[in-house]
């Protein structure tokens, strides 16, 4: 059963097809999740979320552009939505990290796997985390990641540049004293 | 525009490389949780349809409701209560009969109905009653149908010259007494514009029944709006008053006490084909029957109500035909097009035709059987605004609402007799088809798609129909809310 197929029997709420899309797509969404999350416990909540988004949105779909994009879409959409309460409830105590401003070589990232600097993404206070990803690995633009947080483009520039210099200094310490409390 | 930079180097290349393709497995609770939360949603859904669906079906009952048992029951009481009292009241103008010949004008009325009270009081009046009633009695056949003409206000007179070629001469010069005292009646009836229809009809007209009902009219408030009715509305207010108040069997007013019930009636009603000497027709005898028995000297009379009277009345309408007293179930069949507003709106119009049925069944003279059946074949085009709550790759649930405009193509009638020789005789007639009626229209439907543009549809209904006078005495007309189940196929453009 193609994607296609599978997205007709979404429409008409059809658990079976809704299963097989989840199983098919969630691997690859739960990475984004996991990214974007503390941890993998929070990871799985917005996964769940983004699901259920999903299927019951799925007739606002088109089909005019890839349907994995749309959903991956849904799923940072969730994982801002969350940042976004978490920001409005409890404002995060942000260190200050001028002191691991320290400059590392940018080879150290391909020495490592995707889990491995997950773990490290992870630790990142969560507005860096945000910014990070949106920048780095979604490529969104400083003045789009602005839009979308509510904050503004120099913010956004500045907090990148932070958790740039700060995941760089992890990853040297990483790479010289090599962990195995893999939060995956 | 921001001048931030957003230059992006070996670092982000780096990066999106290590992410590219990354994937890790959740726990199999995640999807057991998603399950739970989308069955809960669905029913909310589930209870949602399902209040829905009690609300629909709710209105479809009382609908249906409406029509199987109101037009029924009214038309069925109006048959019994016209033809009871028209008996009945052709024995009490025997009795009282002494008494109207001398006097005149209320006096006369006064008179009456002392004589109608005491008659009703004493059973062994009743019991003369009812023998000079009994069969073979040419004097009380004769009687009998002179009330029973009498039922018709149209055909009074017709009904007096008939009695009077007939073999009950003699009778009939005792009830024309009695016609000269109810004249005052209906003299004053046509001039205040209420009582004379209702005195004719409701009361069976010439008896002591058609006396009674002024008291009971005057004291209505609801007669103040009759003159502005039109005549059949009013036709039909007079006989529901006249049905609610007065006795149909004595022709009394009713104090709601309990009715005295006329054997002979009982028994018609049980066995529609049983000979019932004091029953009358209002139409007399088929022209090409052989008619047999007690009935013979009435069916000599060809100039009175024969077959042709009765084609006439019906096809010409120039009375709107029968008066029904059974409607047959409806059925509409279409092809309707669907145009588009937006995913769930959408208009709808098409082509609707329906078939209404109606029929009514008379007695004549005790010995035949006559049944009337009318149907009138209807186009109609809809307008419609349909909103889609479901709307699946292959069926959708509905609402729809609108207007429906119906015209009349086809009217056919037909005359079933049967004589109580075991003789049957069927006759066809073509009428001019009655007219146009409009109504609004509100239903809930399911459609399946058979392919993209086409779908079958099958739409339970309810349609509230303008009153017509114009057009032939339908189920529209006789209730409110008409529910109807439509099918048919529909193309979505």
């Amino acid at each position: 059963m193609d994607i296609e197929q599978l997205i007709s029997g979404c429409r008409e709420q059809d658990l079976r097809s809704q299963k097989a899309l989840y199983d098919l797509l969630h691997p690859q969404m739960f990475g984004v999740c996991l990214r974007y999350a503390r941890d993998r416990d929070q990871a799985q909540d917005l996964l769940q979320e983004g699901f259920v988004k999903v299927f019951q949105k799925i007739d606002s779909f088109k089909g005019t552009g890839s349907f994995i994009g749309w959903v991956k879409r849904i799923m940072v959409n969730t994982a801002l939505e969350h940042f976004r309460k978490q920001k409005a409830g409890a404002e995060e105590v942000e260190l200050e990290h001028e002191s691991m401003m320290v400059v590392a070589d940018d080879n150290v990232v391909s020495d490592m796997s995707a889990k491995d600097i997950l773990r490290l993404v992870q630790q990142l206070p969560s507005g860096y985390r945000m910014v990070f990803n949106l920048f780095a690995i979604e490529g969104y633009s400083h003045q789009e990641i602005a839009d979308q947080l509510n904050i503004s483009a120099n913010t956004s520039y500045s907090q990148y540049h932070r958790a740039r210099a700060m995941l760089k200094k992890m990853l040297s310490t990483e790479k010289q004293t090599p962990t195995n409390n893999a939060v995956l | 525009m921001s001048d931030v930079d957003n230059h992006k180097d070996a670092f982000e290349e780096a990066m999106q490389n290590a992410f590219d393709g990354f994937a890790e497995t959740a726990d199999d609770v995640v999807w057991t949780d998603i399950e739970n939360q989308l069955k809960g949603k669905k029913r909310r859904i589930a209870a949602y349809w399902w209040y829905s669906g009690v609300a629909a079906a709710l209105a479809l009952a009382i609908g249906l409701f409406s029509v199987l048992y109101s037009p029924s029951e009214a038309g069925g009481q109006a048959g019994v209560e016209t033809e009871a009292n028209s008996s009945e009241g052709s024995v009490l103008i025997d009795e009282g009969s002494e008494s109207l010949a001398n006097d005149g004008g209320e006096e006369q009325v006064k008179d009456l109905n002392a004589a109608e009270e005491g008659l009703n009081d004493e059973d062994e009046a009743i019991a003369g009653v009812e023998k000079e009633v009994s069969p073979g009695d040419e004097e009380g056949d004769a009687l009998d149908v002179d009330a029973q003409r009498s039922v018709s206000p149209n055909n009074v007179n017709a009904a007096r010259d008939e009695a009077v070629s007939s073999s009950g001469r003699e009778a009939f010069a005792q009830n024309d007494e009695q016609q000269d005292v109810g004249d005052p009646i209906n003299t004053l009836s046509e001039t205040g514009g209420i009582l004379a229809a209702s005195t004719a009809q409701a009361s069976s007209g010439d008896g002591p029944g058609g006396i009674n009902p002024p008291e009971t009219e005057a004291e209505d408030p609801s007669l103040d709006l009759m003159p502005i009715l039109p005549a059949e509305v009013r036709t039909k207010l007079q006989r529901s008053l006249a049905m609610r108040d007065l006795d149909p069997i004595s022709g009394k007013v009713s104090d709601g006490k309990e009715k005295k019930v006329d054997d002979r009636w009982v028994d018609w009603e049980d066995d529609p084909n049983q000979s019932n000497f004091g029953l009358l027709a209002h139409f007399g005898s088929s022209a090409s029957g052989t008619p047999q028995g007690n009935n013979s000297a009435f069916l000599s009379n060809e100039e009175g109500f024969g077959a042709q009277d009765l084609n006439q009345s019906v096809v010409n309408r120039s009375d709107r035909g029968l008066e029904p007293d059974r409607y047959q179930a409806p059925f509409s069949l279409g092809v309707k097009a669907n145009i588009s507003l937006s995913r769930r709106f959408s208009i709808e119009t098409g082509l609707i035709y329906t078939l209404l049925g109606a029929s009514q069944t008379r007695v004549d003279s005790g010995q035949t059987l006559t049944m009337i059946l009318e149907d009138e074949h209807y186009l109609g085009i809809p307008l419609l605004l349909q909103y889609r709550f479901v709307d699946r790759r292959r069926f959708s649930i509905y609402c729809v609402q609108g207007v429906m405009f119906d015209k009349a193509i086809i009217r056919n009638l037909r005359r079933q007799q049967n004589f109580a020789s075991g003789e049957e005789v069927n006759e066809q007639f073509r009428g001019d088809p009655s007219g146009e009626q409009g109504g609004l229209y509100f239903g809930l439907g399911y459609a399946h798609r058979i392919t993209n543009t086409i779908n079958f549809y099958a739409e339970p209904s309810v349609t509230s129909w303008i009153y017509n006078r114009e057009v032939f005495e339908n189920i529209r007309n006789a209730n409110l809310l008409w529910p109807s189940l439509n099918l048919g196929i529909r193309f979505d453009l």
